[in-house]
């Protein structure tokens, strides 16, 4: 196994243990929950907003951002935390590399938690009224790129203090659902506008309350993708640097 | 030419006036030394600066002012010396949720270079087989020691550096370890083991450097080290009802260095304790005084050592 490898497959581990993927997992099963009590008993265009006002947004709003910082904030905090940073900072690695492995990690168990959500809230509709497979591929897009910029952000935040998950949400609730709502020219800096646009992209669903949502992010899929990804890089340049210039436990 | 025996001969690690400090507080205070194959102690009270210099020598804890150069390089800066150093820090820095066993294979993974050792001979080396495959979460605090000294020795580092690594260990781990940290210094590896207990340093390795308030207290051979306390003058309270007479009467002997008149004692600074010891009551007697209580005041090795840095 590449050093690389063993990093990434015991970050994975150490995101996951058992009891944390089973809580994060039910956690995924709301969505579909929210939109199959919702939706009984609904045509089609009915059942159609209602999944996307019900079970998408609970998705992105609650279930992907609290997924998301949650790990995020441990992939490096755990091992600070932990006091087992030294023991991967001394190896004969580059702290980019632990940097990216980490995101990646990150990004890796983030995604198959969201598989759990996706696959259950676009496969309740799909079932219903022979939706597309786009569908779930759309809500899986979507969570990915919420999860590599919520990733960007709190992984360093992670590194820095034992408070991450607290601010997490302060961003969420404070910034993203009132600072972003107010001022449309920010919503490139909300994660879950950046996924839900995709999402809706790939989909190729929305009604008004999507739109409203990311009013300024009508775009394709493709530059949520690039947005997410120029994130990554700075993410990934301000974890290496802070990794080769703070003291480290 | 004189040769200082805080300085190694042919040292595989530098540290040259260097100086750490957090805020306003001064960790360590212009250090030289060396380091070179064979096992050194690295002796010091707690809170001497023991942590923060092996920490600045494996590159976890920058480098406020000098240099600290490991293999000729800089171990902030290349990484690539981890190749050739292995640390067992002073905290329980193991995943504990892995068995030892898997702790010690995740130390070869990441070495990214073939290990010398296979993960059963480093178990072996620290006589940890019987635990392996048990959850390190379970192991009692010698139990991780070794499972980390093991996961240090197993990519099979030319430079061994070990924090405390005696603590909560029982004497016949401690005695097991030992005898393996010698046998890696004989096979010519720098291997430094720091500790507050002069004892115990005395039993790892000949060669001793001792800090204190992050300063250079002595260096050399344990023997000069104890030879270097035997001449310092200690600090010993008398209990008597007459210190003003005792006092006259022990400055005229002439084997005190000072004497401290308080209420119902005195403060004595001699350099024989023993020969005090034997003289108080016998004086008092002549004195017809009461002698009330003899009480060394300054034995710990802080005290001594801190002696140790003003004398230099």
């Amino acid at each position: 196994m590449t050093p690389v490898l063993a990093l990434l497959v015991a970050s994975i581990r150490q995101l996951l243990p058992l009891k944390r993927s089973l809580a994060l997992g039910a956690l995924q099963l709301v969505p579909a929950i929210v939109y199959l009590l919702a939706s009984s008993n609904r045509t089609a265009d009915a059942a159609l907003d209602v999944f996307l006002d019900g079970g998408v947004s609970t998705y992105f709003l609650l279930v992907i951002p609290i997924i998301s910082i949650v790990l995020s904030s441990s992939a490096l905090g755990v091992e600070r935390r932990d006091q087992t940073l030294s023991f991967i900072v001394l190896r004969p690695m580059r702290r980019t590399t632990i940097a990216i492995t980490k995101l990646v990690a990150t990004v890796v168990a983030a995604t198959a938690l969201h598989a759990i959500g996706s696959v259950a809230l676009g496969g309740a509709h799909m079932f219903r009224f022979d939706a597309d497979l786009d569908l779930i591929l759309g809500l899986l897009l979507g969570a990915v790129v919420a999860t590599i910029a919520y990733a960007s952000i709190f992984i360093p935040v992670g590194f820095l203090t034992d408070r991450a998950v607290i601010i997490g949400l302060a961003f969420l609730l404070i910034f993203e659902n009132g600072v972003v709502s107010a001022l449309s020219a920010l919503e490139t800096l909300s994660p879950w506008r950046l996924g839900a646009a995709a999402f809706a992209d790939m989909a190729g669903v929305s009604n008004d309350g999507l739109r409203e949502a990311v009013r300024s992010l009508a775009w394709d899929a493709g530059r949520s993708v690039v947005v997410v990804l120029a994130m990554a890089v700075v993410s990934v340049a301000i974890t290496t640097l802070m990794l080769n210039r703070r003291d480290l436990a | 030419m004189t040769f200082d025996p805080a300085f190694a001969e042919n040292p595989t690690i530098e540290v040259a006036g260097a100086s750490k400090w957090f805020g306003q507080k001064v960790a360590v205070s212009n250090l030289s030394c060396s380091f070179g194959a064979g096992v050194t102690g690295l002796l010091g009270p707690n809170g001497a600066g023991k942590t923060t210099l092996l920490r600045m020598i494996t590159g976890l804890a920058s480098v406020s002012d000098g240099d600290v150069s490991v293999l000729g390089s800089n171990p902030r800066k290349d990484h690539r010396i981890y190749h050739h150093l292995s640390l067992v820090p002073d905290e329980d820095s193991v995943y504990k949720e892995m068995t030892g066993r898997q702790f010690i294979a995740y130390a070869t993974q990441l070495a990214a270079a073939p290990s010398a050792m296979s993960v059963d001979e480093a178990l072996e080396q620290v006589a940890m087989q019987d635990a392996a495959d048990r959850d390190i979460a379970g192991y009692s605090k010698g139990m991780r020691q070794r499972v980390k000294v093991a996961a240090a020795l197993v990519t099979d580092p030319q430079i061994l550096i070990l924090d405390e690594p005696l603590n909560g260990t029982d004497p016949l781990q401690r005695a097991h370890l030992i005898e393996l940290f010698q046998r890696l210094g004989d096979q010519g590896k720098t291997v430094i083991v720091s500790s507050h207990v002069l004892e115990e340093v005395e039993r790892v390795s000949s060669r001793v450097i001792a800090i204190v308030d992050g300063r250079l207290a002595a260096a050399g051979t344990v023997d000069a080290i104890r030879a270097a306390m035997r001449d310092i003058p200690f600090s010993v309270r008398i209990g008597t009802d007459s210190p003003r007479e005792l006092g006259a009467v022990l400055i005229a002997a002439g084997n005190v260095h000072s004497v401290e008149i308080e209420e119902k004692s005195l403060l004595i600074l001699t350099d024989d304790v023993s020969q005090l010891g034997r003289d108080v009551p016998r004086m008092t007697a002549t004195l017809g005084a009461r002698f009330t209580g003899f009480q060394p005041q300054d034995d710990s090795l802080e005290s001594v050592f801190r002696y140790l840095v003003e004398s230099r």
